[in-house]
């Protein structure tokens, strides 16, 4: 097996349940957090037994909010990652804030434990796109993180923004942008807002209590945020991701390129590879159960081997999800060709990468390869 | 049982007026079924059937009866289908009966349908045992309707029986009335063997299951029987009544109404309508009636999936086994691949079709819009039939096309004449007549071509009058109309499978909302999509669907990527079901899209 050199950490806890997020994410259950990092300390220990790992390159604390966490519970975590796993001199690590949970403690116990990244969950600054998102802060706390932020020294900085947000006019979306901007970030993520399954905000819009986005209005503020970025010298590397020259997140960019990960935690997902065969196995995703679980040592809901050419797939969906592309793996000529006569892909030397409009139409080209 | 003793009859029924209520009750009265096996309305065996509530196969059954005359009756039920669709079905079931129960619903009184099928009965000689169903409605009118029913069937209004079948209410007057009103089956035993073919359906193990009303002489194994209409000789291997469930006995005699089997591979060797003889000592003359089943409608068949075409084969050749009024040929279709031209009696006939081989063989099948057939006169000379518009030869080659028309009957309340008159206007119909009828109701009657029927009349009928008009017709023949065939071009390339025939004075505008139509169900490609309607290669409207500009799944990193590819690859199974016509996804209701243009 090849071994790990991605570690993602998940941390589920919220404050308040989003009505968009879809994510592995609980409000209300903060007083698991200590037998939550129990767990999570048993879980790496064992992995580390286990499987074989090689000095960690990236480390990425997701959620949920990682932030919510207490500056002590936090300064732990990371400690015990550190003393757990061998950790690059230069590795990326990175935690995912909500700026509303940041403060100078807090960001003291992060830097003295080794993040070097933050990742602001900003997602808005107009009051009325953060109150269709459910998002409890307002634009005054971010700007005060990221000042917080760079006086506790962190000088690598991303933002999370979401556009096609309803009710949301491009130039408001526009606004939002231009302030992300004086932030002066490293890194902008632009998400356009999902309605993903069970989550409240598509409940909401079934019962048409919120209105659908038009799709080319989306894309308007998707092409005019691009504008913005590049003008101010950010490169759309990935889909949603833009970033300084240097700056791109190295973590997300393993799960593009598909190089194994270890995921810990409450429904955390893992990627492995060994020759041509590659697995994925996930961990039960309610944090009591969790937590249970890895006392019993398994964590583990459930796992997939991928046939060869599912790898391949993925490999490719994945890869052609950034600017960069990646060398096609065999057996996709057809898919490839279709695809590059429609203009959604280039060819570069032996690379294939997708054009502009390939990055715009991801979903398609994941449509056409698998 | 002899021949006095035997009772003949159906029952004439608007569709939830309660036949099938009504069939049960008798069938638990004469205790032919028990309670316990009672399934609801048992004459109805499809599923399809009993999901819709309406009767599709026809079906025989043998009832036993100690009427208050102390004598033990034979009773046989004939069921009839109950849709405009099988209007030859119904005129053959009726004619080996001598009577029929006419249920009208208390609420609704005499519809449409009822009425035509009434008419045939009185001209078929039959003695009517009126009915006033669901009496214990709400909104029943019981007494009218009983006049209703006197008036259009010249019986004395004291001769209609109240009853509700749901409720078990009047079954035995009814029973009384058909042994005392309905006349024994007259016919000679020792003339030579004469029997109606009424229906037939397909038995894997026994082949055709031949329903019969014996008129003259009688059926006994072993016999050779001829068909006299198709010329098919057969032997007899069995012979037998339905109690429901088939019984054999040892021969069906004059009067009987029972079934035979006689290892016959195909429905199509037992046509409904045809007498059956014997062999040896044949009849002189057939019995009047029979009819060769003429397709009224056509559509092309084809599966999603192109490579399934020997399983649409074989599904089809299955199906016709049990069906003998669905024809079939190759058809192919430069959009749409391999398929097959079918023909049907009628629309819903199309649909049961459609949706039996999907259920039952497990096919995805992209159905175009049904058309009519047209004899297309050429200026050379000579007649070509037209089922398929993309088949219609070039405009400068016609000399005339003709095409079927229909007399149509409404039956509507008064206060919905006007809009209902609109309609049949619209509908290029010519007016026949109106008649008013008891309680506020109008009949009217119009010559319609049949593409115009075909073509969502009903659904605007029933829309235009709440629900409360019906409708009868009946194919009359054919008149010349001035027809051209509307083309539609998907990115510049004629799409045969979207092809129709229409009016001339109408083309321009339904051309319009055609690609209108087709704008709002096509969905974004990744390119841009020109749309055209056209008359002779004549461009008369034109819609574009502007490309795709966006489609991305936000987020997708490690937690996400088995949940993203599961949902990509629902909705790539989503674009399975759509039919590539050159690079453009096409899903199948663009191809009925013509049927919902007015």
């Amino acid at each position: 097996m090849r071994p790990f050199a991605h570690l993602y950490v998940h941390v589920p806890f919220c404050r308040h349940k989003c009505g968009y997020c879809d994510f592995n994410a609980y409000a209300g259950m903060d007083r698991l957090m200590e037998g939550y990092q129990e767990a999570l300390e048993l879980e790496l220990e064992r992995a580390r037994d286990r499987l074989p790992f090689a000095p960690l390159r990236t480390v990425y604390f997701g959620g949920g909010t990682p932030s919510l966490l207490p500056a002590e519970l936090a300064a732990r975590m990371l400690a015990h990652v550190r003393a757990t796993f061998e950790v690059e001199l230069n590795a990326e690590i990175t935690l995912e804030a909500n700026p509303a949970s940041t403060d100078a403690a807090k960001l003291d116990s992060w830097r003295e434990g080794g993040v070097n990244r933050l990742s602001l969950g900003v997602q808005g600054f107009d009051p009325r796109a953060l109150a269709v998102l459910e998002r409890r802060s307002d634009g005054r706390q971010a700007e005060q993180a990221e000042r917080a932020a760079r006086a506790a020294g962190f000088d690598n900085l991303s933002l999370d923004l979401i556009y096609a947000v309803p009710y949301q006019t491009t130039s408001s979306w526009l606004e939002t942008v231009h302030r992300a901007l004086a932030l002066e970030p490293e890194h902008v993520s632009c998400y356009c807002l999902g309605f993903e399954e069970g989550t409240l905000l598509h409940r909401r819009r079934e019962r048409g209590l919120v209105p659908e986005v038009d799709p080319d209005l989306a894309w308007e503020q998707l092409d005019a945020a691009d504008r913005v970025l590049a003008d101010s010298g950010f490169e759309r590397y990935e889909v949603s991701s833009w970033a300084r020259a240097g700056r791109r997140s190295q973590h997300n960019s393993a799960y593009w390129a598909c190089r194994p990960v270890y995921g810990a935690g409450a429904g955390a997902h893992s990627y492995a590879t060994d020759g041509d065969r590659a697995w994925r196995w996930w961990n039960v995703a309610r944090p009591r159960e969790y937590m249970a679980a890895a006392r019993a040592a398994r964590e583990e809901a459930d796992r997939e081997e991928l046939g060869a050419r599912q790898a391949d797939a993925e490999r490719l969906m994945l890869g052609l999800r950034t600017r960069a592309g990646l060398e096609p793996p065999a057996g996709f000529e057809t898919e490839i060709g279709e695809l590059e006569q429609l203009g959604l892909l280039e060819r570069l030397d032996l690379r294939v990468r997708p054009t502009r409009r390939g990055l715009d139409l991801h979903n398609q080209v994941a449509l056409a390869v698998l | 049982m002899p021949q006095e003793l035997t009772r003949n009859f159906c029952i004439i029924a608007h569709i939830d007026h309660g036949k099938s209520t009504l069939a049960d009750r008798l069938l638990e009265r004469t205790g032919s079924v028990s309670k316990r096996d009672m399934v609801d309305q048992v004459l109805d065996t499809l599923d399809l059937e009993r999901e819709r509530g309406i009767t599709i196969k026809l079906q025989a059954v043998q009832m036993h009866y100690t009427g208050s005359d102390g004598r033990t009756y034979e009773l046989n039920l004939i069921d009839t289908p109950g849709h405009v669709d099988f209007s030859y079905e119904v005129s053959r079931s009726l004619a080996a009966c001598e009577g029929a129960i006419l249920v009208v619903d208390a609420a609704q009184g005499i519809e449409a349908q009822t009425l035509a099928t009434l008419y045939q009965a009185v001209e078929a000689g039959l003695v009517l045992v009126p009915v006033v169903n669901k009496i214990d409605l709400d909104a029943a009118q019981p007494e009218l309707v009983a006049q209703e029913i006197a008036e259009v069937t010249g019986l004395d209004v004291s001769k209609v029986i109240f009853a509700s079948a749901k409720q078990g209410v009047g079954t035995e007057e009814i029973l009384e009335a058909v042994i005392r009103e309905v006349p024994p089956p007259s016919g000679e035993p020792d003339r030579p063997l004469r029997a109606l073919i009424f229906d037939s359906h397909y038995d894997s193990y026994r082949g055709v299951i031949v329903y019969v009303r014996v008129v003259d002489g009688e059926i006994r194994p072993r016999a050779r029987v001829r068909m006299m209409n198709t010329g098919k000789v057969h032997e007899v291997d069995e012979v037998g009544w339905f109690t429901p469930r088939m019984r054999a006995g040892d021969r069906l005699g004059t009067g009987d109404v029972g079934y035979f089997t006689a290892a016959i591979k195909n429905v199509t060797d037992a046509r409904v309508g045809d007498t059956v003889t014997l062999y040896d000592r044949p009849a002189d003359k057939a019995l009047p009636g029979y009819r060769a089943v003429k397709p009224m409608v056509f559509a092309g068949i084809f599966p999603t999936d192109s490579d399934l075409y020997p399983e649409l084969k074989e599904a089809l050749e299955k199906f016709q086994l049990n069906d003998a009024a669905l024809v079939f040929e190759p058809e192919n279709s430069g959009a749409l691949g391999f398929g097959y031209r079918c023909g049907f009696l009628g629309l819903l006939h199309m649909e049961i079709v459609q949706e039996r081989l999907e259920r039952e063989f497990g096919l995805d099948l992209i159905t175009t819009a049904p058309t009519v057939q047209y004899n297309v006169y050429l200026k050379q000379g000579g007649m070509v039939e037209v089922d398929n518009p993309s088949m219609l030869p070039e405009a400068t080659a016609i000399e005339r096309i003709e095409e079927p028309y229909a007399r149509a009957t409404v039956v509507t309340p008064a206060s919905y004449v006007g809009p209902m008159m609109e309609l049949c206007q619209e509908r290029r119909g010519s007016f026949r007549n109106l008649e008013h009828q008891v309680g506020e109701r109008v009949l009217l009657e119009y010559d319609l071509p049949l593409g115009e029927i075909i073509h969502d009349f009903y659904d605007q009928l029933k829309s235009r009058s709440r629900g409360y008009a019906s409708l009868d017709y009946e194919v009359t023949g054919f008149r010349t109309g001035d027809l051209v065939k509307l083309d539609v071009l998907v990115s510049g390339q004629p799409v045969d499978a979207l092809s129709m025939i229409v009016d001339r004075a109408k083309a321009a505008a339904q051309g319009r909302r055609l690609v209108e139509r087709l704008k709002e169900i096509i969905p974004r490609q990744m390119f841009e999509v020109p749309l055209q309607a056209a008359i002779g290669g004549k461009v008369i409207a034109r819609e574009t669907i502007s490309a795709m500009k966006k489609d991305v799944l936000a987020k997708c990193y490690g937690g996400d990527v088995t949940r993203k590819r599961k949902l990509l690859e629902r909705q790539k199974e989503g674009k399975r079901r759509m039919k590539r016509v050159g690079s453009v996804e096409i899903p199948q209701e663009a191809f009925m899209a013509v049927l919902s243009l007015r």
